[in-house]
């Protein structure tokens, strides 16, 4: 079955409770209507028979509280952006908040991709399921039978990650190379540079699976190497 | 020139016809959200505007009953928002993203070939009739094809805010489905 029929069923299994909410709505309204007061009866006419479009209460009310909410998510934005404390990583530029970090790997990467790389040590049970590519960047998707998702992504443009999650941030070596190591409590995350790019590795288990053992996900950080060599 | 639907004479035929159909309807419903009557009424003049201003071109092509649905979560999502407004002392958290480690990737979104390849289709739409209708209504739209950008813009919220929900939704969808699975 295609991917589109089964959003498509999946979004008609919760169209039958929206239907059912809506009959049911519509039934005790037909059984004791509102009596809608002049002024909404007023809009509505115009607005219904003559198409004149006009709001009923001023749009800034409704505007305000979006600006409220975008003006107070920016502030959940910029606590991160701006961080609180910056610590003293020697390979990353690192940015913390209470809630979240900014992570950013020092150092030059490459401008394009011009060598794919992949896992070479994958976990028993893994595969790789899907790609993505463009000329700045790769994700490869690995996925096991219990729900746990692998996923690589190749940078050429050092990009800023952001680990949204209050993770004790770990910076280590492996074969030569800095990597800034995060554990969550359903993830564990890798950032560093090799060869030019910008590399992250996020181990991701379902609920109730167990979580990757470390020494495990350090080799597999050991393990990134061009394609096909 | 483009004209909009509601300019149409079709246009405004379904308009009205939904008008006369739904408007008591679409009372009741959001009432539930909001204890003033008049404000229940701001909203029913919402989404008919939000209908007449473009709503009824995006719904191009759909039978009534998915317009219906449409209307209604549209009708949800404002009453929220107004709702919010009426509280006296709003918190940080109301407005700001819920903390919780989100997956770092699009593990969520591969859920769908899982559900195919996994024979799990029965168990995933069983699922989404017991969801949280805040994740419920969100996969709705997303699954009846509504991008990233225009759920957003339905949702007064920005595009990667959007993803994020649409992730948390999924993933509550698949912690549904897979629940109670050892």
């Amino acid at each position: 079955m295609k991917d589109t029929e089964t959003k498509n069923r999946l979004a008609e299994a919760y169209g039958e409770v929206l239907d059912r909410e809506i009959a049911e709505a519509s039934a005790r309204g037909a059984e004791d209507p509102h009596v809608f007061s002049e002024s909404f009866e007023k809009r509505m006419d115009k607005l219904i028979r003559t198409g004149k479009l006009r709001r009923a209460r001023p749009r800034k009310a409704l505007g305000i509280v979006i600006a409220a909410a975008s003006f107070i998510v920016l502030l959940a934005l910029i606590a991160c952006a701006v961080p609180v404390v910056r610590n003293a990583f020697a390979g990353f530029i690192v940015g913390r908040s209470p809630d979240c970090s900014d992570v950013q790997v020092r150092g030059e990467t490459k401008k394009l991709i011009e060598e794919e790389y992949e896992l070479t040590l994958i976990p028993e049970g893994f595969e790789e399921r899907k790609k993505s590519a463009s000329d700045i960047l790769i994700k490869r998707f690995y996925l096991n039978a219990e729900g746990d998702d692998i996923m690589l992504q190749q940078s050429a443009d050092n990009s800023v990650h952001t680990i949204t999650d209050r993770a004790e941030l770990t910076e280590l070596d492996i074969n030569g190379m800095k990597v800034l190591l995060a554990r969550g409590d359903r993830c564990i995350i890798a950032v560093w540079l090799q060869d030019g790019y910008s590399f992250f590795l996020g181990y991701y288990n379902a609920p109730d699976n167990a979580l990757i053992d470390l020494e495990y996900f350090k080799a597999m950080v050991g393990s990134v190497r061009i394609a096909g060599e | 020139m483009s004209v909009s639907m509601s300019e149409t004479k079709d246009g405004k035929d379904l308009l009205v016809s939904l008008y006369d159909k739904y408007k008591q309807g679409l009372f009741v419903y959001i009432c539930k959200y909001l204890d003033s009557p008049e404000d229940a009424e701001d909203v029913v003049h919402e989404v008919f505007l939000m209908l007449a201003e473009g709503g009824l071109g995006k719904l191009a092509g759909r039978n009534e009953k998915e317009i219906s649905r449409f209307m209604f979560i549209s009708a949800k999502n404002i009453a929220r928002v107004i709702a919010r407004k009426k509280r006296k002392t709003v918190s940080f958290e109301e407005f700001a993203e819920p903390y919780e480690p989100i997956p770092h990737f699009q593990a969520a979104e591969l859920f769908i070939d899982r559900i195919i390849e996994e024979d799990l289709l029965e168990k995933a739409e069983a699922a989404m009739k017991t969801l949280d209708p805040k994740y419920a209504d969100i996969l709705y739209l997303y699954f009846k094809g509504l991008k990233v950008k225009e759920l957003a813009e339905e949702y007064h919220a920005r595009p990667e805010t959007m993803r994020k929900r649409i992730y948390r939704a999924l993933n509550a969808l698949r912690n549904e489905v897979y629940k109670g699975d050892e």
